[in-house]
């Protein structure tokens, strides 16, 4: 390989020949590369023998190539770790790739026929029919969305949109999905580290500028969750996921020597650069402005249109999305079995003065990158033109195994690409893992003495008001009617349902295929609370959670699939990273379990701050698990309000004491306890049962309980259906604790629906649950109120349902008014003060 | 006859009797500052580089800017006529609000791009911006106050005050 050329200003040198080791670190550090000493000797070695330093366009390129955001350092590093499996004794493990040892595991071992393309695309695809596939990604804009927070979110949703289309050929998006984590809105200033946006406006910037990117695309938002959380104050966690559609014989993608690297949609500018390093990294003060990205979703809507008809006119053979990293990451992973060779003064700019390594690395938004055989370029320039969308032929894939990047006739970069995606060293890093359910200081909660004491003290309907007030539980309805969820048509079951389409879904239903009664199903599964006790627990809940919602309006687990976005703090604290070992193996245990493969994730790490004192945090470690699924006729789908009176109530699944991270311990302040676990066996039994009595017309509603346990679920089904309830805790399914009516009420025991079956159905119901463990615990009946009696057969809670929806509303419509939200008639209703 | 480059604001407000959303939900937001104001107003700023003629301003601002049932605008070429807001109330403190100037400005890429449309080509740099109008606060230092909490986040905003 022959020494490059230095011609221009406009490409640096950077003397690493002979650098030491100090200096390596500084021109690491100053030049917010984010690499470690030992990357940058094993860069130095590499350019020794080629005996030249090398320009900044190459060390740029290998940085962000090889940062945590795109290489996933610690996934796929080596991690000794000491602790237990599951609840097992400690015992030391060496992983060579937690995410091949763990997660991706499960996929490999389960081997099902209609996975067709897992972890190694833009996003996971599953078949959905004969011709059709389901495309499913789901990926955090963080950081961005702690600095900026409309831009930050808004771009998270234009990425992951964008994964979508770049997912084989192209998939059509045709569902989001948002899941949020923030700082408490209430939170008092003082707890407010200086430059830190307040949690109620990063909240109000997140949910606006997922609506304006949603809405503006024309495509529905109907499923998500938001939590609240102190550890949330300055890293508020933003999850942004699509669904796509593509045609089967559109999956795989190939690159051919010769073929032209065309890019089309946006025009490049300083935007972004630097977020991948920049994302692997804790946040501190004094950011430039140039990582904030601002999206523009209407560009992106005609990328869209311009891509779907190349598609499936055949003009082009690969395309992928250029996200973090920008063209060095998108042009640099299409080439990466081939060869690229790139220049960059052809790619269309926004204004001048750019330099070659700014164009290579830009994240500027709404740009994608084809590979288009000669024959076919001039169609798709026309096609592009049609369409007002502009693409720039800027190089050619090569067979050379090497990646070039030009500016006009200068050489700006060479690199092997073995050496650019391989050469990368591996990383080792420790994890350690003590049981916390024993650590003293948490107090663990006895049976009899902290639930009868709390019993004393609140009577459960007070508690089950401070549950329904808890911004945790209580309405999202504020945030959901900004979201359309209705575009496209395909809605089946929407995010709030019930007699005044008021009340919680489990889960949304559609119907990708206008011209078939197949649906869709997509749900979540998160909870970080159980991972501050135990991420082992917490893993396996979330799977059970997104599972247990998927089932619940009638999808079915066998078809399930599955997606996981680890956020976690330092993964070099190996007490942190501990915590990351023990979820991931969960992950493999429970969906293995299950038998629910998962077909794509993305890890975000390095998510620490500093506090109001300056002392650095961790967000608590953090898995949402995305589930993905099909319902053979979305005509049989349930909602989750009661219908009528009269109709018979049944638990279905154990209920045990598992108080530990409950919401119930939450608003009464305590800590510790045993964290709710998964019994996967019955669980899975208890999920094909009911998918089976739902198909045959059996169920009128079903909802799961999760947090606040069966009060909760009971008081949202009655309330949104208006229609009351009466219940026995007596005739509760139950398992090792002293029938005590609280923990009875909202013990938050896993794998469990509430049901509400006709009695005209009641024989053939019981017939397909027998064996499970189930109760008759209540009827619905026509007063509207909630009636339950404890387990000595006393009324113990006896509220009605308007006072309860009030308060669940009452966060929600806190809000309704304020900026970016519309103020509707029905919200200037008086504030109820129902929160404690 | 064409002109040199000059820098054009344009300012959109509601007509009076109509309903300002954004200025509403400022006005019920400030009491977390612990504030209260007797009035708020806010305007859509456009910030137009190019080289145009008085009659085609008039036919950008009447054609593509401003809704006239709801809808009004007053525009100036900087150091000819004042476009701010302040104009309309005496004693009030303005805010203006804008995207620093490498920031990606959507809203003003798409202004330009219409302007296009419209057959104007001279035009070569549009910026969008807000405008903030505030009546009955304590001077200056509150409305610093309610830029830097609620409306201006200083990684992507620039932003100056009024008397």
């Amino acid at each position: 390989m022959g020494p490059i050329a230095v011609t221009g200003e406009r490409v640096r040198q950077i003397p690493l020949l002979a650098a030491a080791d100090a200096q390596l670190e500084r021109i690491s550090r100053e030049g917010l590369l984010s690499l470690t000493l030992e990357e940058m000797r094993v860069i130095q070695r590499y350019f020794q023998e080629r005996q030249r330093d090398p320009t900044d366009v190459e060390l740029e390129t290998l940085a962000q190539t090889w940062s945590e955001h795109c290489k996933h350092k610690t996934f796929r590093g080596t991690i000794e770790f000491v602790g237990p499996r599951g609840s097992g004794t400690p015992s030391p493990r060496v992983y060579r790739d937690l995410l091949k040892e763990t997660v991706m595991r499960v996929t490999e071992e389960l081997a099902v026929p209609w996975c067709l393309s897992v972890f190694q695309d833009n996003a996971g695809v599953i078949a959905f029919d004969e011709e059709w596939a389901l495309a499913f990604k789901v990926e955090t804009h963080n950081h961005p969305s702690a600095l900026e927070p409309y831009g930050g979110a808004g771009t998270g949703v234009g990425g992951v949109i964008r994964d979508v289309l770049g997912v084989g050929l192209g998939a059509k998006p045709v569902l989001n999905t948002d899941v949020f984590c923030f700082g408490p809105v209430d939170l008092p200033g003082t707890k407010l580290p200086a430059g830190v946006l307040a949690p109620r406006r990063i909240m109000q910037g997140v949910v606006a500028g997922v609506r304006d990117y949603g809405n503006r695309m024309g495509i529905p938002t109907a499923n998500g969750a938001i939590l609240f959380d102190e550890g949330y104050v300055a890293n508020p966690l933003v999850f942004c996921g699509t669904v796509g559609f593509l045609p089967r014989d559109k999956v795989c993608k190939s690159v051919q020597p010769g073929d032209l690297i065309v890019l089309i949609g946006g025009r490049t500018g300083r935007d972004g650069i630097h977020g991948a390093t920049f994302s692997s990294t804790a946040l501190t003060a004094g950011i430039s402005s140039s990582v904030v990205q601002i999206g523009h979703a209407i560009m992106e809507k005609k990328i869209l249109d311009v891509l779907l008809q190349a598609r499936d006119q055949g003009l082009y053979r690969a395309v992928t999305d250029c996200g973090a990293g920008g063209l060095s990451s998108a042009v640099g992973e299409l080439g990466a079995t081939c060869g690229v060779r790139a220049d960059v003064a052809q790619v269309p700019l926004k204004y001048s003065g750019l330099a070659p390594w700014e164009i290579w690395l830009s994240e500027s938004q709404e740009r994608m990158v084809l590979a288009v055989p000669l024959a076919t370029w001039p169609t798709l320039q026309a096609l592009c033109a049609s369409e007002g969308v502009e693409a720039t032929a800027i190089g050619e894939f090569t067979n050379d195994r090497a990646l070039r990047v030009m500016s006009d006739s200068e050489k700006v970069a060479e690199l092997d690409m073995e050496f650019l995606h391989h050469g990368m060293p591996r990383v080792t890093r420790q994890a350690i893992w003590r049981d916390r359910e024993q650590v003293v200081g948490i107090q663990p909660l006895t049976p009899r003495g902290a639930v009868k004491g709390g019993q004393r003290l609140s009577p459960p309907g007070k508690i089950l008001k401070q549950l329904l007030a808890h911004p945790n539980i209580a309405s999202k309805e504020w945030v959901i009617r900004q979201y359309d969820h209705e575009v496209q048509g395909g809605s089946v079951i929407k995010p709030l349902v019930g007699a005044h389409a008021d009340g919680p879904s489990d889960s949304c239903v559609f119907r990708p295929r206008l011209d078939s009664w197949s649906g869709v199903v997509v749900a979540n599964g998160i909870n970080p609370w159980y991972g501050m006790i135990d991420p082992y627990w917490m893993a396996a809940c979330c799977i059970d959670e997104a599972l247990r919602n998927l089932v619940a309006v009638g999808g079915d687990v066998s078809s399930a699939a599955l997606l996981d976005n680890f956020c976690w703090g330092n993964p070099e604290h190996p007490e942190e990273l501990g915590g990351l070992v023990r979820a991931a193996q969960a992950c493999y245990d429970v969906a293995k379990g299950f038998r629910t493969p998962f077909i794509s994730g993305k890890d975000s790490l390095h998510n620490t701050w500093r506090d109001a004192q300056g002392q650095e945090r961790a967000i608590p470690g953090t898995l949402l698990i995305s589930a993905i699924g099909l319902i053979p006729d979305a005509r049989q789908a349930v909602t989750m309000d009661y219908k009528v009176p009269g109709d018979l109530l049944y638990l279905l699944g154990e209920t045990r004491e598992e108080l530990g991270g409950s919401h119930y311990h939450k608003v009464l302040g305590r800590t510790g306890g045993r964290v709710p676990r998964p019994e996967v066996v019955t669980a899975r039994r208890s999920m094909v049962a009911l998918h089976l009595a739902i198909q045959r017309g059996l169920v009128r509603a079903c909802h799961d309980l999760s947090e606040g346990g069966l009060g909760v679920a009971a008081a949202e089904m009655a309330f949104a259906g208006e229609v009351g309830a009466n219940l026995d805790l007596a005739k509760l399914p139950f398992r090792g604790l002293d029938r005590m009516d609280l923990a009875l009420l909202f013990s938050e025991s896993p794998s469990r629906w509430l049901v509400e079956v006709s009695p005209h159905h009641q024989k053939a119901f019981e017939q397909v649950i027998s064996g499970l463990p189930f109760g008759l615990i209540g009827k619905t009946i026509t007063a509207k109120t909630l009636v339950v009696h404890g387990i000595n057969g006393r009324v113990i809670l006896r509220e009605s349902l308007a006072i309860l929806k009030r308060i669940w509303l009452s966060f929600s419509r806190s809000f309704a008014g304020s900026r970016h939200g519309t103020i509707l008639e029905s919200d200037r209703a008086p504030k109820v003060k129902g929160k404690k | 006859m064409v002109r040199a480059s000059t820098v054009i604001i344009v300012s959109v407000v509601y007509r009076r009797g109509v309903r300002d959303p954004l200025a509403a939900s400022i006005r019920q937001e400030l009491p977390e500052l612990g504030m209260r104001v007797r009035r708020v107003h806010t305007a859509q700023l456009y910030r137009l580089v190019g080289r145009l003629m008085d009659s085609e301003v008039k036919r950008i601002v009447r054609d593509l800017l401003v809704d006239p049932v709801i809808q009004e605008a007053r525009w100036g070429r900087t150091g000819v006529s004042s476009p701010s807001l302040n104009g309309r109330v005496r004693g009030a403190v303005s805010l203006e609000v804008w995207l620093k100037p490498r920031v990606t400005d959507v809203v003003g890429e798409s202004v330009l791009k219409g302007i296009s449309d419209l057959g104007i080509l001279t035009v070569e740099t549009v910026r969008a911006g807000t405008g903030y109008l505030f009546e009955g606060l304590k001077g200056k230092a509150q409305v610093q106050q309610i830029a830097e909490r609620l409306l201006v986040n200083p990684l992507i905003h620039d932003y100056h005050l009024g008397a």
